[in-house]
């Protein structure tokens, strides 16, 4: 079965700057990927290329196994893009702004009316419909450009950042929006730089720095990668510094860093090895009230792929 | 019925919809029409009072010139200037993604926008007409000649708009399009200008229509003819724009010549309608072919993916109307865009000039001269430029030969020609060939210069023709792998 998203070999230059170099990853349907790197990484510019807004240099991408060179106009009734920033027209309400992309992808007269209400309720901007483009806040903004990527039913979705900006509620809010379109069928590549955002929502992750992807896969896969050593995730009712002086004398510790109240703690050993542990510290005085499985998430992931230098 | 609407719900332009919506609440076209029916009122008092106590026979012409003239500011000047903005707006709000994406296809949305700019002008014709209507009430009118000049007004008001949206199209950042606009409109205030000259002569000197009779309708037809295809081939030349912005950096020099070449078209018809000499006529033609050279610049940017880019544009319907295609990456539009401004500055000579319209007579000879100078200057630079091996760095080194050959080469002829009696005369001398083909003396033809620039010129045109022919060759042929990969997908 061909991949929803397909892109292969990817290769953009700016003059002497590669921002994207050779970049090679996909999208099943269904599937929530998160797209993530450091600033100039290449984010935006792979999602632009896309969505037919840029042209490669080398490589080529394909939706559903349909090259988007070859076939832009096919591509675009096929994705969503939205874009980091909403572009607003003067003198034009909400309503309005939603049934010209109605009429643009071809919506009939009897249809229109009820996509857009559809859209509307979906993003819940329904109350705001007759409000002007140019009055709304950045969170509705967002749901806007949300609400006008999804107009023509794409397949695909590709969104940059679209949780920037957005209130503690609304990106709750916004995840929910993201699972129900995943669970209708929908792909979905998603870039944002709130990593606690992703790692709730994503199947997987693409980790680009400096134009080259560094990591590809399954959350799940990565985040076993990520050590080869068992992570425990421990903390006693003692301060921690009395805790790690006590890990410190401890074999199989192999390192510790402090993480909200407890310390986590990569552990070389087996399952009677880690229950040892435990009763060392019990031995010590110390009382463990959590003592589990750290897992790593995606934020650890990030840091421990890439360099942090900027491009 | 509800079909029919349906119909035509489907039909409809959803740009122009919407341009219609944003103009009509804008406050640009608002104050302009109040403003400019301000001035058409302020006007008709001032002559009601003066012309009423003089009783002139002419009043009605000079009360017609001065609605006319407003009428002229505003669809030379506000019309094009909004379809300018309209588009620009598009880039700077953020909104021309969405728009590049929204399903639309470029010709569909250029479209739009045009068809807003003309219903806008109609807006203006409307409130105009009686005013302009008025002017008959006070006599020395001539109803046909006046008609004429309104639908030539009228018409370039929407023709100019579609220059305006190119020019929009053309700037990629804020800094080129202010750039843009700043060009834009010292050309439509130029264009302005010119054009209330020339129908304020036409008018005042009435009866066209008695003095030409019928050749005037034919020459009216022709020349709306002519506009069309101008205007089509610029709509071309637009929707490609969109398509392949890559290609700007040497469209805007094409255009930014074009605009002048047009500029100083009108230029010539005001100066001819006052000093109708066929000599004047061919300085004039000349200098217009000068600037037709900047047309001539090879383009840089020939990348493989843009290459294949264009071949899917090609494979879509839209593209397959005559001459469309020319305009695009894989149709040579460098070539063809070159070729159509060539025939700008003979568009004059369907000027009547003097008693005989169509005879060149003195000077023919210079322009000759001008032509064959022109096409061996920038045709032979543009064929070494198109051959594959050529590198970017050598195309570069070409675009500039192109635009400093002209002086160039006549300034190596005067230096070589320093120690001879005439040093002016030195063979090969591009500019003095053009000048002295004006004069008496038969230079032009016995000094050599004339046949070897003339050789030149031959080879180049006839190899620029068959580069055109050899890329509509690959074309088909990559356009029939290009079927075939799509049957290969569908198994
Ligand atoms: N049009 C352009 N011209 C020149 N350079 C560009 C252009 N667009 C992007 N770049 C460069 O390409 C690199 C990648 O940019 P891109 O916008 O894709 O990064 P990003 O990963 O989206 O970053 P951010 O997280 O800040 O949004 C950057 O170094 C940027 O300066
Ligand atoms: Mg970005």
């Amino acid at each position: 079965m061909t991949a929803l998203l397909e892109v292969r070999g990817l290769t953009r230059k700016f003059g002497q700057l590669t921002a994207v170099n050779n970049a090679s990853f996909s999208v099943g349907a269904g599937e929530i990927w998160g797209f993530i790197g450091p600033n100039g990484a290449g984010k935006t510019t792979t999602m632009r290329t896309i969505a037919t807004l840029d042209i490669p240099d080398q490589g080529d991408i394909f939706i559903e196994g349909r090259s988007v060179l070859v076939e832009p106009q096919r591509t675009r009734q096929r994705i969503g893009f939205m874009p980091d920033a909403l572009g607003t027209y003067a003198d034009t309400t909400i309503y309005e702004y939603l049934d010209f992309f109605a009429r643009a992808v071809g919506l009939s007269q009897e249809l229109r009316p009820q996509r857009v209400r559809e859209v509307l309720s979906f993003t819940d901007l329904g109350k705001l419909c007759d409000r002007m483009m140019d009055s709304l806040s950045k969170g509705m903004s967002q749901r806007l450009c949300l609400a006008k990527t999804l107009l023509h039913d794409p397949a695909l979705l590709i969104l940059d950042e679209p949780a920037a900006g957005l209130d503690p509620r609304a990106r709750v809010e916004f995840r929910e929006l993201i699972r129900a379109l995943a669970s209708q069928g929908k792909g979905i590549l998603i870039s944002s730089h709130i990593l606690s955002e992703l790692s709730e929502v994503c199947d997987g992750v693409v980790v680009i720095e400096k134009g080259s992807i560094v990591r590809e896969g399954r959350v799940h896969e990565l985040t076993k990668n990520i050590s080869e050593h068992e992570m425990l995730f421990i903390r006693t009712l003692e301060p921690v510094h009395e805790l790690e002086r006590a890990l410190a004398e401890i074999p199989g510790v192999l390192k510790t860093r402090q993480e909200k109240s407890g310390m986590v703690v990569e552990f070389q050993g087996e399952e009677d090895a880690i229950a040892d542990l435990l009763q060392a510290l019990v031995q010590r005085n110390l009382r463990p009230i959590e003592f589990h499985w750290h897992k790593a998430d995606l934020e650890e992931l990030f840091l421990s792929f890439t360099e942090g230098n900027l491009q | 019925m509800s079909r029919f609407l349906q119909a035509l719900d489907r039909k409809i332009n959803p740009v122009f919809v919407k341009e219609i919506r944003q103009s009509l609440r804008g406050r640009f076209f608002r104050t302009a029409f109040f403003m400019a029916l301000a001035a058409a009122w302020i006007t008709t008092l001032f002559v009601l009072s003066n012309g009423l106590r003089n009783g002139e026979q002419t009043s009605g012409q000079w009360f017609f010139l001065w609605q006319h003239g407003i009428y002229i500011l505003t669809s030379f000047i506000v019309i094009p200037q909004l379809a300018n903005r309209g588009m620009s707006a598009e880039r700077e709000e953020n909104t021309f993604d969405a728009l590049m994406i929204s399903g639309l296809s470029p010709a569909r949305i250029v479209m739009g926008k045009v068809l807003a700019a003309s219903v806008l002008q109609g807006l203006f014709l409307f409130a105009f007409l009686p005013f302009l209507s008025l002017g008959f009430a006070f006599f020395g009118l001539d109803l046909a000649t006046s008609l004429i000049i309104l639908l030539f007004t009228t018409v370039g008001g929407t023709g100019f708009a579609l220059f305006g949206i190119l020019a929009a199209c053309l700037a990629k950042t804020r800094a080129s399009n202010n750039l843009m606009q700043g060009m834009f409109t010292i050309g439509t205030v130029g264009l302005s200008m010119s054009w209330i000259g020339f129908s304020s002569a036409v008018i005042m000197d009435l009866g066209l229509v008695s003095l030409f009779g019928g050749e005037l309708f034919a020459g009216v037809a022709v020349t709306l003819l002519l506009w069309y295809l101008f205007l089509y081939w610029t709509f071309a030349f637009t929707a490609a724009t969109l398509t392949h912005p890559e290609e700007n950096a040497s469209a805007r020099i094409r255009f930014a010549s074009l605009l002048l070449s047009l500029a100083a078209l009108l230029g010539a018809i005001t100066h001819l309608s006052f000093v109708p000499d066929p000599e004047i006529l061919n300085i004039w033609v000349v200098s217009i072919l000068l600037f037709t050279m900047l047309t001539h610049i090879p383009s840089i940017t020939e990348e493989d993916t843009l290459g294949r880019r264009a071949l899917a544009d090609l494979s879509m319907k839209k593209w397959r109307r005559p001459g469309m295609s020319l305009f695009l990456k894989g149709g040579n539009r460098g070539v063809a865009f070159f070729l159509l401004s060539l025939g700008i500055p003979f568009l004059l000579y369907l000027f009547p000039v003097s008693s005989s319209p169509f005879s060149p007579s003195v000077g023919f000879e210079g322009v000759i001269a001008a032509l064959f100078v022109i096409l061996a200057l920038t045709g032979t630079p543009s064929l070494l430029s198109s051959r594959a091996s050529a590198s970017p760095r050598r195309r570069m080194f070409l675009r500039l030969f192109i635009l400093v050959s002209l002086p160039f080469i006549s300034l190596i002829s005067i230096l070589l020609g320093m120690g001879t009696k005439d040093p002016f005369g030195f063979p090969l001398n591009a500019i003095h060939l053009i000048t002295s083909a004006f004069g008496e003396e038969d230079y032009a033809y016995t000094s050599g210069a004339f046949g070897l620039f003339g050789i030149f010129a031959l080879v180049a045109f006839i190899g620029n023709l068959s580069r055109m022919k050899k890329a509509r060759q690959e074309r088909k042929f990559i356009l029939r792998s290009l079927t075939l990969t799509k049957q290969d997908g569908e198994d």
